[in-house]
C-alpha cells in the first residue's frame, strides 16, 4: 500500500530529523567558548528535546484530548493522542524556563567582574 | 593542534553514533507511537476518568492535560512551582539592590507610534490572559500559559517605556515580589484546607479535589452555571498571579541601566583596599 | 499521504536548517534571531501534533522571553563572537 509506506517514511524522517537537532545543539553547547552563544544552544537543547518527547505519543489520524463537545467517550478513547507526555512537557518547559534565566543573570554578573564573556579569556585572567 | 582535533573528532563522532543508536532502537523495536501502535493503556485511563459519572473517582474538569496536570499528578506541579519561585528569588538576591528614588513620566524617546500602540495592547492583553486562566478546565488553558501572555505586555512596556517610569507607578523588584509571594501562599491556602476539615469536621485528604469513597470534603465543581474545576479552577488563578509577577520581578531587575552596578562594584572593591 | 504528516516534515528540515545557521553564527544579534526563526517552526510543529496546551506556553516563552533576555544580554555585554 503505497499510501502507508509514504506515511511511515515521512514520520521516519521527522524523527531523524529531530535527532540530529539534538546533536547540533549538543556540539553548540560543548564546542562554542562565547557564553551567550551556550545558552542560545541550550534552549534550542530543550525544545527539540521537549518536541521528541511529544512526538512519541502521536498517532496517525487523531484528535486532540479534549472532551467538551464529545458525546461519545469511546470515540475519543480509540483516537486521541496521549495526553500523560503533553503534561510533563508543560512542567519541563517551565522548569527550563526558569533556569535559564537564572543563567542569564549570572552570565551578567560575570561580564561585571571580568569585562568579557569569552571563557577562555576569563581562564587567562584567572591564573 | 592536533590533539585539540582528535579530542573534537571523537566527541562528535560520538555524538552522531549516539544519535543513531538512539533513532534506529526506538524505531525498530515498535515502541513509538506513530508507526501503527494504539495509544498507551494509561493515557486511556487518564482521559476515561477525567469527566466520569460516578462523582466519587472523577475530576471536575472537562480536559485531561489539565487534570493530570493538577488533579492527578499535583504534587510535580507544586514541586514545579517551587521550583519557579526558588530561581526568581535566586535572581533577586543576586542583584541587591535599594530602592531607587529616581521617578520618570510616561513619555519616551520612541515615537508616538510605538507608546500609543503599547498603551492599547495593555487592555487587551490583560483581558485574554484572565480569560485563559479562567477557562483552563474547559478549553486548553490554565495558569502558566496566562502567566506567560501577561509577562510579555510586562516585557513591553519595560522597553518601551524606562525603568524609571514604571517606578513612578510603583512596579519596582520589590513589589512584585511581594505580589508573587501572595500568590504563592494563596497556592499553599488551598492545598492546606482540607487539613483543616480533617481537624475539626470529618476525614479528608491532603491536596483533596472532589468527595472520595470515605471522605465528604470537596470544592465547587460549578460555580453560577459554569463548570468551575473544583480546586483546579483555585489552583490555576493562584498560579496565573504568581507567574505572571514573577517573571515582572525578572524583567524589572533586567532593565535597571548598568551605571548603578557598576558604582556599587565600584565602592565595594574601594573598601576591600 | 496524510496532509499533517507532510507539514511535520516541512517545518521539522525548516527547524534543522535554522538550528544550524543559529549555532554557526558569529554575529549574536543574528544568531537570536535564526534561534527564535526555529522556534516559530517547533511552534507549528506542536500544533501539528495535536498538543494545544503546549502551544499557549511555548509561543509566548520562547518567541517573546528568550529573544527578549538573550537581547538585554547581547545589549549590555559584548554582541560579537570572537575567533574560533
Amino acid at each position: 500500500m503505497n499510501n502507508e509506506l509514504l506515511n511511515n517514511v515521512l514520520l521516519t524522517y521527522v524523527f531523524y530529523v529531530l535527532v540530529a537537532t539534538i546533536g547540533i545543539s549538543l556540539y553548540g553547547v560543548i564546542f562554542k567558548p562565547h557564553l551567550t552563544k551556550k545558552i542560545i544552544s541550550i534552549t534550542i537543547f530543550s525544545d527539540s528535546i521537549n518536541l521528541l518527547a511529544i512526538f512519541i505519543g502521536y498517532k496517525l489520524y487523531s484528535i486532540p484530548p479534549e472532551l467538551k463537545g464529545m458525546s461519545n467517550i469511546n470515540e475519543v478513547l480509540n483516537r486521541t493522542v496521549d495526553p500523560l507526555p503533553q503534561a510533563l512537557v508543560l512542567t519541563a518547559i517551565v522548569i527550563g524556563l526558569a533556569v535559564t534565566l537564572f543563567l542569564i543573570f549570572i552570565s551578567l554578573q560575570l561580564f561585571r567582574l571580568h569585562g568579557t564573556l569569552d571563557l577562555r579569556k576569563i581562564k587567562e585572567l584567572r591564573e | 593542534m592536533n590533539r585539540d582535533l582528535n579530542k573534537k573528532l571523537i566527541v562528535i563522532t560520538s555524538i552522531v553514533v549516539f544519535s543513531f543508536i538512539l533513532a534506529v532502537y526506538t524505531n525498530l523495536t515498535e515502541s513509538l507511537g506513530p508507526l501503527g501502535l494504539d495509544t498507551r493503556f494509561l493515557g486511556k485511563l487518564y482521559v476515561y476518568f477525567t469527566n466520569h459519572e460516578d462523582p466519587r473517582v472523577s475530576t471536575a474538569s472537562l480536559e485531561p492535560v489539565t487534570a493530570i496536570v493538577w488533579d492527578f499528578r499535583g504534587l510535580d506541579t507544586l514541586y514545579e512551582t517551587t521550583v519557579f519561585a526558588m530561581a526568581i528569588i535566586a535572581i533577586y538576591s543576586l542583584f541587591r539592590i535599594d530602592r531607587l528614588e529616581e521617578k520618570g513620566s510616561l513619555n519616551s524617546s520612541f515615537t508616538i507610534i510605538p507608546m500609543l500602540v503599547t498603551k492599547i495592547l495593555l487592555p487587551i492583553n490583560i483581558a485574554i490572559a484572565s480569560t485563559i486562566a479562567f477557562h483552563g478546565s474547559i478549553s486548553p488553558g490554565g495558569g502558566f500559559q496566562a502567566g506567560s501572555i501577561l509577562a510579555v505586555i510586562g516585557v513591553l512596556f519595560v522597553v518601551i517605556f524606562s525603568y524609571y517610569a514604571l517606578n513612578a507607578k510603583s512596579i519596582n523588584p520589590h513589589r512584585t515580589l511581594l505580589f508573587m509571594s501572595l500568590g504563592l501562599i494563596a497556592i499553599v491556602l488551598v492545598s492546606l484546607i482540607p487539613l483543616a476539615f480533617d481537624v475539626f469536621f470529618d476525614y479528608a485528604y491532603l491536596i483533596q479535589n472532589q468527595p472520595k469513597l470515605d471522605s465528604d470534603f470537596g470544592y465547587p465543581k460549578t460555580v453560577g452555571g459554569l463548570v468551575f474545576g473544583g480546586s483546579i479552577g483555585l489552583f490555576n488563578i493562584f498560579e496565573f498571579i504568581a507567574v505572571s509577577f514573577g517573571f515582572l520581578t525578572a524583567f524589572a531587575l533586567l532593565s535597571i541601566p548598568e551605571y548603578i552596578f557598576k558604582e556599587k562594584l565600584r565602592g565595594e572593591e574601594s573598601l576591600e583596599q | 499521504m496524510d496532509i499533517t504528516v507532510l507539514f511535520l516534515a516541512i517545518m521539522g528540515t525548516i527547524g534543522l536548517v535554522f538550528a544550524y545557521l543559529a549555532v554557526t553564527e558569529r554575529a549574536l544579534v543574528k544568531a537570536i534571531i535564526y534561534s527564535a526563526v526555529q522556534s516559530m517552526a517547533f511552534a507549528v510543529m506542536l500544533y501539528l501534533l495535536r498538543a494545544p496546551d503546549i502551544v499557549l506556553v511555548y509561543i509566548p516563552v520562547s518567541v517573546g522571553l528568550y529573544p527578549a533576555a538573550l537581547f538585554f544580554l547581547v545589549g549590555k555585554t559584548e554582541s560579537e563572537e570572537g575567533e574560533p
